[in-house]
Parts: C-alpha cells; sequence; structure tokens
C-alpha cells in the first residue's frame, strides 16, 4: 500500500468523523444500504488493522468500531467473502437481533446465490456449520442452556444430525417455551437458529439444498422451482393486511389499459387473485 | 547434456559467426557487396603469420567436426533405432513390475471395501457406498486389464508414430543430406563462383568455412541427442506408467487416490501424443526441407545460373545453408510442441529450445506460436469447437480443480457445446457428447432415459419436440389472435361497465357543480380550486371511458370469437395428448455443465474482485465484448449485478434497465448482427439472463427480475404477464414495511437510454398496494431515498400535482407521503456524510 493510502489514527479518534460515523451508520443500518456498509465494513477493518496497537489505547473508541464493522458485516453480508461470513456468523451470531427488521436468512440466502461454485456453497456452509456447533455465544440468557453450541448439541441429540423433518422441527419449537426462561423473543431467535443450521445440512448440489428458484413450466402450468419442490403460481399472492381492497379503483386502473394489453392483463390476474 | 549447454553458453562468440550468416541470408543482402568487406577484413590478417594460425585453426575446427559428425552420425542411427522400438508392454521390467503393482491393488479392493462399510455406518457422504461402489467393482475387473489397456493405447500411438518412421528409417543417408554433414568442411568450386578472383581459397578463407561448419555440427548434435532423449525418455515412461496402470484404475473408483493416479493418466497421456508428433516433424523436415529450401533460395538470389556464395564453404553455396536452416527449423518446432506437453522429456527439449534461442533462432519463434495448438490446447479445442471430449481422463474425473484458466474456459465452453450438440446435433455427436459431461456420463449410461437419448442422439429429439410442440406453437398464436378481438357478449359486458361508471361520474359531476356554487358562494376561494380539479378528472375520466366505448365497438367480431374459441378449446385438447411425448425428448439437465461454466466465472470474477467502479467495469465489459471473451461478459455482468449495479451495464448497452432491457442484452449477445454480440449461443445467454434476474431479486431490482422460465429443459424468455405474475408473487412476499424500506427505484420501474425513469406496470401494482393509510405512513418515515425521489418524478408533472395516466389509480395522500419524505431527505445530506466517512486517508 501507498504511503499516502494509510489511514490517518487522528482522523478515526476524531470527535466530529465518529459523529459523522455514527449518523452515517445510523442511516445505513436503518435503510439496510447493503452496498455502503460492505464498502465501509472493508474500510474500517482495514483500518482496524493498520492501527490496532494504537486504537487500543482508546478503547471505547476501539469497541465503536469493532462494534459497526459486525453490524456493516450483517448488513453487507451478501458481498462479504466467505472468510469473513464464517467469522460473521460463527461468531457474532446473536449480533444480528441487535439490527432493526433484519432478514439474517434471507441476507445469507443472497450470499449463498452470490457464490458461483455449488461446491463452494457447499464449503462455506460446512464451514459455517463447524463454528456454529463451537458458538459460546449467549443466545438465551436465562434457564439451562444458554449458548448457541448448547442449544444446537440438545438440537442434535433430540433430533439427529441429520436433516431433520419439518413435523419434528416444529414440534421442537413448539416444546421450546417449556424450557424455564425462555420467552417469545428467545423462541423467536431459537427458531432464526434451528431454520438456518437446517439450511446448513442441505448441500446445494441437491434439488432440496439448491438455492436459485428458477420459473418452470410444467403441463402448462407455472411453478417455481424451490428447495426441490414445485411450488404452483396460482393463488400465491400474498394479501397485505395493509391493502384496502378498493374494487372500484382497481377497475379504473383496468380501464386505462386497452383490452389485450399487457398491462391489462397483470392487472387482472392481480384483482383475481385479490378477489379469492 | 547440461555441461554441453554449459560450455556453450560460455562461448557466447559463436553468436558472432552465426547471427551475420543468418542475418545475410534472410535479409536478401547483396552479397557481392557484402564479400568486398569481408575481404578488407580479412586481408588484415592474411601475411604469413596469420595464415600460420589460420591453418592450426582449421585443423582444430576440422577435428571438432569430424568428431561431432560421428557422434552425429551414430545419434541418428540410434534416433531411428529407438524411433521404431513398439514392444514396450512386454518388456520383463514391465511385466514383473505390473504384476506387483496389480497384486497390491486387488488387496487395497478388501481395504476400500471396509472403509466404505465404516463411511457408511457413519454417513460420510462422499463415500457413501451408492456412490463408490458400482464404480469400484468395475474398476477391480478393470485393473486386472490395466496392462492391456494400456498396450492398446500405447500401440495406438505407435501406429502413428511407425508411419512416419516407416518413410525415413532406412535412410540414415537422408538425414546426412538433409543436415548437409557432407559439405560442413567442404570448399567449394571457387572457378564457378561469380567474382572468382576475389574470392581465392586462401587460408583464412578455408579456416572460416570449417569453423563455420562447426557451428552447423553443434546445432545439429544437440537437435538430433534432444529428440533421441525425448524418444529414450518417452519409452523409459511409457514402461513406468504401465507398471502403474492398476493404481490409475484403482483412483478412478476411489476419489481420495484421484488426485495422484490422475496425474499419472495425464503423464501417460502426453507421452502417447509425444512420439508421433517428434516423428511427424521428422519426417515434415526430411522431406519437405529440400523443396522449401529451394523457394527460400529463389527468393534470397539474384541469379540462378551462378553459385552465390560467401566465403569459400560449400555449406554457404547454393541451398546447402537455407536447407540447413529449414531442416533445424522443423526440428526445433516439433521440439516445442514436445516442450508444450510439459513431460520430462519436453523439459529436455526446452533446455535444447533455450539454447536455441539465444544464438539467434528468432525465427522459430513463429513455428512455436504455429504447433503449439497441437499439444493439449488441441484436445482442449476440439472439445470447445465440437463438444466433443477425447481427454479421457477429464472423462471419468470430472472438472478438474486444477485446470489452468484458458483451459478452464474452453473446457466450459465445451460443456455447453456438449449441450448444444446433445440438442441440435446427429445420432453420433449425441452419443460422442455425452463423453462432454463426466459426472453426467454416468447417469447417462445408467439411466433408462440416458440410454434411450444416447441411442436417439441430440438433434433426432430437437425434431421430436419440434413435431409435437407444433400444437402448443399454434395455440399461443390462436390466443394472441384472440386477444384482439371481442365477442358480443365480452362487449356488451365491457360496455356495461364503463356505462355504470359514465353514469357514477354524472353523478358527482351534479353533486362536485353543487359544491361548487355553495364554495364560490361561501368564498372559500381553496375549496373552489380542489372541487374544480376533481370535476375536471371526473370530466376526463368520462371522456376516456366514452372513447373506450368506441374503440371496443370496433374491436367486435362476434363470428371470428366464436370460431377461435371452438379452435382454442381443440388444440388445448391436442396440447395435452402431446405432452407425455414432448417430455420423452427433453434433454437430461446438465448440471455439470452449469458447474463447470461458473467454475471459470468464479475465476474471473475473482481477477476483478477488487474493481468496484461501475465506470471501469462497464468498460472491461464492453471489451470483452469485443474480443468476444465470453466468460469475461459472464463474470462482469453477474460481478456487477451482485453489487446492485446491474443498471450501470443495461442502460449504455441497450438503454433500458428493466426486464425488456436485460432480454434485449441477452438476446443481442447472441445475435450475429448486433454490436453486443459477443459468441453465445442462446440458451448461454438466456441462462445468463436468468441468474442475472435471480440476483436481482436479492438486490431488489425486481423491475429486472423473472425474466425467464424453464420450459421442456430450455430457457425462455417470459412474456409481460409471465414476468408480471411471477414478480408480484416474489415481491409480494415481502411485507409492506420492507417493500418501503428496501427496494429502491429500480424495484419500481426502469430508466430508459436518456436515464429518464419510468413506473412499469409491476412497479405501479407495489405502488398501488402502499397506497393506503400504513403504506402512506411508511413512505412518509422510512421509503428509500432514491425510489422517493425517482418515483415521485416519475408520477408527477412540474407542479407536482399526478400525471393524467396515474390519475384514478394512485392517491394525491400518496404524492403528500413522497413529498414529506423527501422534504426530510433533504435534511440529511447522507450522500455527502457517507463521502466524509469514506475519505479516511
Amino acid at each position: 500500500m501507498a504511503g499516502e493510502d494509510k489511514i490517518k489514527l487522528e482522523k478515526m479518534i476524531n470527535g466530529e468523523y465518529l459523529e459523522t460515523v455514527k449518523n452515517v451508520s445510523q442511516k445505513i443500518i436503518f435503510d439496510n444500504i447493503q452496498n455502503k456498509a460492505f464498502e465501509l465494513f472493508k474500510l474500517f477493518k482495514k483500518a482496524l488493522r493498520e492501527n490496532k496497537d494504537e486504537l487500543k489505547k482508546y478503547k471505547e473508541i476501539y469497541d465503536f468500531y469493532n462494534k459497526i464493522i459486525i453490524k456493516f458485516g450483517f448488513i453487507g453480508l451478501p458481498l462479504l467473502d466467505d472468510e469473513d461470513a464464517v467469522d460473521l456468523v460463527g461468531n457474532y451470531f446473536t449480533w444480528q437481533f441487535r439490527l432493526p427488521d433484519y432478514d439474517f436468512l434471507g441476507k445469507f440466502h443472497s450470499k449463498l446465490i452470490n457464490t458461483e461454485m455449488l461446491e463452494d456453497r457447499d464449503l462455506l456452509k460446512n464451514k459455517i456449520k463447524k463454528v456454529l456447533l463451537e458458538n459460546k455465544e449467549i443466545i438465551t440468557s436465562q434457564g439451562d442452556l444458554k449458548t448457541i453450541a448448547e442449544w444446537l448439541r440438545d438440537y442434535n441429540s433430540k433430533l439427529g444430525i441429520g436433516p431433520v423433518d419439518n413435523l419434528k422441527k416444529t414440534q421442537y419449537i413448539t416444546n421450546l417455551k417449556s424450557h424455564k426462561g425462555v420467552d417469545d423473543f428467545d423462541v423467536k431467535k431459537l427458531k432464526i437458529l434451528f431454520s438456518f443450521y437446517e439450511g446448513l445440512k442441505l448441500s446445494s448440489l441437491t434439488p432440496q439444498g439448491f438455492e436459485e428458484e428458477i420459473p418452470v413450466i410444467v403441463k402448462g402450468k407455472l411453478y417455481i422451482f424451490k428447495q426441490g419442490e414445485l411450488e404452483p403460481m396460482e393463488g400465491k399472492i400474498k394479501k397485505s393486511e395493509n391493502t384496502k381492497e378498493k374494487p372500484d379503483e382497481w377497475q379504473n386502473l383496468l380501464d386505462q389499459y386497452p383490452v389485450g394489453s399487457l398491462e391489462r392483463k397483470a392487472i387482472e390476474e392481480e384483482m383475481e387473485k385479490i378477489k379469492k | 547434456m547440461r555441461e554441453i549447454f554449459g560450455k556453450i553458453k560460455e562461448k557466447k562468440r559463436i553468436i558472432f559467426f552465426v547471427v551475420p550468416f543468418f542475418v545475410f541470408l534472410f535479409l536478401g543482402v547483396n552479397f557481392a557487396f557484402a564479400a568486398e568487406e569481408i575481404k578488407a577484413a580479412v586481408g588484415v590478417v592474411s601475411g604469413t603469420v596469420g595464415g600460420a594460425v589460420a591453418i592450426i585453426l582449421s585443423w582444430i575446427a576440422y577435428l571438432i567436426t569430424a568428431l561431432i559428425g560421428m557422434m552425429t552420425t551414430a545419434f541418428i542411427n540410434l534416433l531411428i533405432q529407438v524411433a521404431q522400438f513398439s514392444d514396450i508392454i512386454n518388456v520383463p521390467t514391465v511385466v514383473n513390475g505390473w504384476i506387483i503393482i496389480r497384486d497390491l491393488c486387488n488387496m487395497a479392493f478388501i481395504l476400500i471395501l471396509l472403509l466404505i462399510s465404516f463411511a457408511t455406518i457413519l454417513r460420510v457422504e462422499s463415500y457413501d457406498v451408492k456412490k463408490i461402489l458400482p464404480k469400484l467393482l468395475i474398476m477391480a475387473v478393470l485393473i486386472n486389464f490395466s496392462r492391456t489397456i494400456f498396450g492398446l493405447m500405447i500401440d495406438f500411438s505407435q501406429v502413428v508414430m511407425l508411419t512416419f518412421v516407416s518413410s525415413f528409417k532406412e535412410g540414415g543417408g537422408w538425414f546426412v543430406n538433409m543436415f548437409r554433414i557432407d559439405v560442413w568442411g567442404k570448399v567449394a568450386d571457387v572457378s564457378l563462383m561469380k567474382d572468382a578472383e576475389n574470392w581465392g581459397a586462401d587460408t583464412w578463407g578455408v579456416a572460416l568455412a570449417v569453423i563455420s561448419g562447426v557451428v552447423a555440427a553443434i546445432i545439429t548434435l544437440i537437435v538430433v541427442a534432444v529428440m533421441l532423449a525425448i524418444l529414450v525418455m518417452r519409452i523409459v515412461m511409457l514402461w513406468i506408467y504401465t507398471i502403474f496402470s492398476p493404481l490409475v484404475f484403482l483412483g478412478f473408483a476411489f476419489p481420495p487416490l484421484q488426485k495422484y493416479t490422475g496425474q499419472i493418466w495425464e503423464d501417460f497421456i502426453k507421452q502417447l501424443v509425444v512420439g508421433p508428433v517428434l516423428a511427424f516433424f521428422i519426417w515434415l523436415a526430411l522431406t519437405t526441407a529440400s523443396e522449401s529450401s529451394s523457394a527460400l533460395y529463389g527468393l534470397s538470389t539474384t541469379s540462378s545460373t551462378n553459385p552465390i556464395c560467401i566465403g569459400v564453404g560449400a555449406f554457404f553455396c547454393n541451398d546447402n545453408l537455407q536447407k540447413f536452416i529449414i531442416v533445424i527449423g522443423l526440428l526445433m518446432g516439433g521440439l516445442i510442441v514436445t516442450q508444450q506437453m510439459g513431460s520430462a522429456a519436453g523439459s529436455i527439449a526446452g533446455k535444447g529450445l533455450d539454447w536455441a534461442k539465444k544464438t539467434g533462432m528468432a525465427p522459430l519463434k513463429g513455428a512455436k506460436e504455429g504447433t503449439s495448438a497441437l499439444a493439449g490446447y488441441g484436445i482442449d479445442k476440439l472439445h470447445q469447437k465440437t463438444g466433443v471430449d477425447l481427454n479421457l481422463p477429464r472423462v471419468w474425473k470430472g472438472v478438474q480443480e486444477r485446470r489452468a484458466e484458458r483451459r478452464s474456459e474452453r473446457y466450459s465452453e465445451g460443456m455447453i457445446k456438449a449441450g448444444q450438440v446433445m440438442k441440435e446435433g446427429s445420432s453420433l455427436h449425441g452419443m460422442l457428447a455425452m463423453t462432454g459431461s463426466p459426472g453426467d456420463a454416468w447417469d447417462q449410461i445408467t439411466t433408462l432415459k440416458g440410454i434411450r437419448q444416447r441411442m436417439k442422439g441430440g438433434r433426432y429429439m430437437a425434431k421430436e419436440r419440434e413435431k409435437w410442440g407444433a400444437p402448443a406453437r399454434e395455440l399461443t398464436e390462436l390466443k394472441a389472435q384472440r386477444d384482439g378481438i371481442l365477442s358480443q357478449s365480452e362487449f356488451d359486458k365491457e360496455k356495461a361497465t364503463r356505462e355504470t361508471r359514465i353514469t357514477s361520474i354524472d353523478s358527482e359531476l351534479a353533486a362536485k357543480n353543487n359544491e361548487l356554487t355553495k364554495a364560490m358562494a361561501s368564498g372559500k376561494s381553496e375549496d373552489v380550486e380542489k372541487i374544480r380539479v376533481k370535476i375536471s378528472d371526473l370530466e376526463a375520466e368520462k371522456i376516456a371511458k366514452t372513447e373506450q366505448i368506441g374503440v371496443m365497438e370496433k374491436m367486435v367480431k362476434d363470428d371470428e370469437a366464436r370460431d377461435l374459441d371452438s379452435r382454442i378449446a381443440t388444440k388445448k385438447a391436442e396440447v395435452e395428448k402431446n405432452r407425455p411425448l414432448m417430455e420423452k425428448n427433453i434433454p437430461m439437465y446438465n448440471f455439470e455443465a452449469r458447474a463447470a461454466e461458473n467454475k471459470a466465472v468464479s475465476e474471473k470474477t475473482s481477477k476483478v474482485k477488487d474493481i468496484s467502479d461501475a465506470t471501469e467495469l462497464l468498460g472491461i465489459l464492453e471489451g470483452a465484448i469485443k474480443s468476444k471473451d465470453k466468460t469475461m461478459v459472464k463474470a462482469i455482468m453477474k460481478k456487477m449485478t451482485k453489487e446492485g449495479n446491474d443498471n450501470e451495464f443495461l442502460q449504455p448497452l441497450v438503454g433500458n434497465t428493466g426486464h425488456h432491457g436485460l432480454k434485449q442484452m441477452m438476446r443481442e449477445l447472441s445475435d450475429k448482427n448486433s454490436k453486443n454480440y459477443a459468441g453465445f449461443g442462446e440458451q448461454e445467454a438466456f441462462a445468463l439472463g436468468s441468474e442475472i434476474a435471480e440476483t436481482n431479486k436479492s438486490t431488489n431490482h425486481w423491475a429486472a427480475t423473472s425474466s425467464y422460465l424453464m420450459e421442456n429443459g430450455q430457457w425462455r424468455e417470459t412474456d409481460d404477464r409471465e414476468h408480471n405474475e411471477i414478480r408480484s408473487i416474489e415481491s409480494g412476499k415481502m411485507e409492506p414495511q420492507a417493500i418501503v424500506r428496501n427496494i429502491n427505484r429500480l424495484g419500481y420501474g426502469y430508466h430508459d437510454k436518456e436515464g429518464n425513469f419510468h413506473i412499469d406496470a409491476g412497479g405501479l401494482i407495489l405502488l398501488r398496494k402502499l397506497d393506503n393509510d400504513g403504506g402512506i405512513k411508511n413512505i412518509k418515515d422510512r421509503m428509500d431515498e432514491s425510489a422517493a425521489q425517482h418515483v415521485f418524478n416519475a408520477i408527477t408533472d412540474e407542479s407536482g400535482n399526478l400525471k393524467d395516466k396515474f390519475k384514478g389509480q394512485l392517491s394525491n395522500e400518496l404524492v403528500q407521503a413522497l413529498q414529506i419524505r423527501l422534504g426530510k431527505v433533504k435534511g440529511e445530506n447522507f450522500k455527502l456524510q457517507y463521502e466524509r466517512v469514506k475519505n479516511l486517508a
């Protein structure tokens, strides 16, 4: 690296700069701006690497950057290198729960989609599975089982180490509350953990573990090939609770387009589905 | 051998003799003029002492030439003998060695079976019994025939090689003639020379002739010695590989060994190729050098009646020198090819070649470029072009991780080609193409569908699909025709709907007019304005509805509609009937091809990993399209898409960032008449498009998702209806808060060539989903700022009011919410802050 590119410590510890970082990070995290999170993840990682010893003297600032790197890592997860992804998910799994409206499973799915080679996806899954089984982060603070490793051990001992049937998994999750000191939020966290763990067990080279969702026509009907199954497309549009059904307005919208036009067909489909 | 090279390296002065001769020859220097210059130089040392020195030098050089000549002759005889040797697998070394290795391998099977049993109990997937056992059993048999199999392959190589060897095996003299050994030390007949009086055979003239003979002798000896060494090494290595042949088959069955035994297999193949290639070049040199040198001789002289010489050596008269150079050149070409093989023998050849390069054999560079295509490249290229893979290790070992980048690229192209051949090719091609997909090969051989497909061949299947798929295509056409007309009942229904609305508009208008009168009377100007806008909107809507009725009336063709409905019903039944026949002819999906392609792309992506600037990436992409570097095109497009920058290439290249743009881009990549043609096949381009569309879901660029679907084992473009349907379902899975927060402008519409943003049908549906109390609240607080800005600009006019075409579809509350959001965004100045944070250096 050229000398002029070296990151300046004095800037990193400057109060005004830190304030700006806080503002920017809030927006990036709140608005889930993946690209920018990834860029700053790389930047701060490099900054910490280059100024580690000096920065450790300012413990609070050092911790601040470390925390922000983890958060940016989660937001930019789909773009992270495998090594960083393993480190993040394997060692800071519970940090995701500090992020507002964060969809971890979706993010990890995107990370896998972004990995070209199916074999590489399997490698990544196996590595993460391994570190997750040794993860000592506390996911439920009350009760007998606390850490991720303990919960996964319990899960494995009761359901086995192979892919678990959905019904059995649901039963296990339903019984979670019988554990002493496990509240609703804990259940929500554990649900994500077990769903994620189950996903890691499936090889991307199998139809069930293949991440891409492929639209496919079978016998003239449209399906989505997803996790080894063909999902029929009809009747799948989710009705939003917030959506007001305004038939007359839909009709107005429909009337804007001539009969036979593609827009009209799309709107008709939409209306049909809302009626259902 | 190393010592010889070392000594030659030390005596670099030799170059001063050799280089000028070659330069004179190739540049066609005026020899008469050159002769004057040389004579003047020689005259300085032509006194009595100088003459004595010249005589001594001549004697020493003569002795060296004689010695090297004898060695060369001996080597040539040996070369002919070695080249003819063909009883390779029956020598006692091979027979005894092979028996021991075979027995060891047979014993190893017991251990492997035990290992499999343990692995199966412990559920270790890679040693699963179902996976390994079938191969293991077949290989257990093949191991005992490994020597015979290797022998057959060696025989095949020998047959080719001996075809060439047989033409020169009787002719040691042929070598002598071609290398011009007989004239190395000979003095030319000076009486016949042009300007003979000035070129008397003085002592220095003779000395120079004899010394140049030494140079020629050394070059010849090195070339012959290297060739001999290669052929001897080849035989020894073939012995060794045959001895270890059982291990190779064991490796095929047992993956952990494959890494090591695969190398033996590859090297064995290389050695098989080395012999015929070298023999071919020797044959080529001996049979064609004379004619080739005549052509060169004709070019480099001005007269064909008198011999033109440099000095008194006969070696430099007539076409002797040219013939020598051509022969040496061709043989060097042969050595370069063997060097490309990367074998042990090749590296010896490489050393000889290095020396030759240092002594000014630059013209051979061209030969290197020309001949290198025959090596590993050739097999890959054949695979790339035809989909037929002759590289047997590859067939069995699958995608090898250690493949070099270019080879890997060609391989992936070969895989795709194999798929195409299966789709379009002949029966024979279809069968051979199966070897293009190693992992699938097993399925193709062991499954009924695979066997049937092999028998049928791709072209036949394509024809069958064409035949049975005809009704489906006709059905689509009929439906399209039907969409353009209305039956009387349909028209009545549409008309009634509109008339009801017109009546309702009339009553609304009457009510609004009353309201207006009251508002005017009370002097509330704000209310007056609002009511007038509403009245204007209602009147516009009424006109639109009335016009629509008129348009639809012209579309009424009752009889035709009835006829089409009946034909559509019949056609539908026919399509259903043909469906099973269609499905029988759908090729098996080639996952291996996809995997190989992804590997090549992945490797290429790592090269541009650190480039994040979209403009720079676009430049690389344009260059890749121009040079038809398909792998780079895929790598860049996928990288840009992953980073949410697919619009950065779609907009400049095709002028549309939505699904229409994506489809157009992919069509152009495979359209020879397009400026964006990059050598893609249609299916290959569509597959890339499908991946881009899939990735766009994770970046929420919904306008460029759902662009392809798979039908009958082939990718095809979605039509607008399918696009909107799939898109709505996928984006419909998102919670409204997530829609507002995460979807940026490219989730609602697209940019055109001029950069203007437009809301598309899918975007409009999405906006309407947000056009309610909850959605509007979310928009005010959290909507992505870029989305808010672009959506606002797209749906409003200069005064900030809803554009006419959105009236009745989107509410003014939504517009106001966007305005509020934009007001908030302006205060935040995020971009500036972000840049400040990034500037940490």
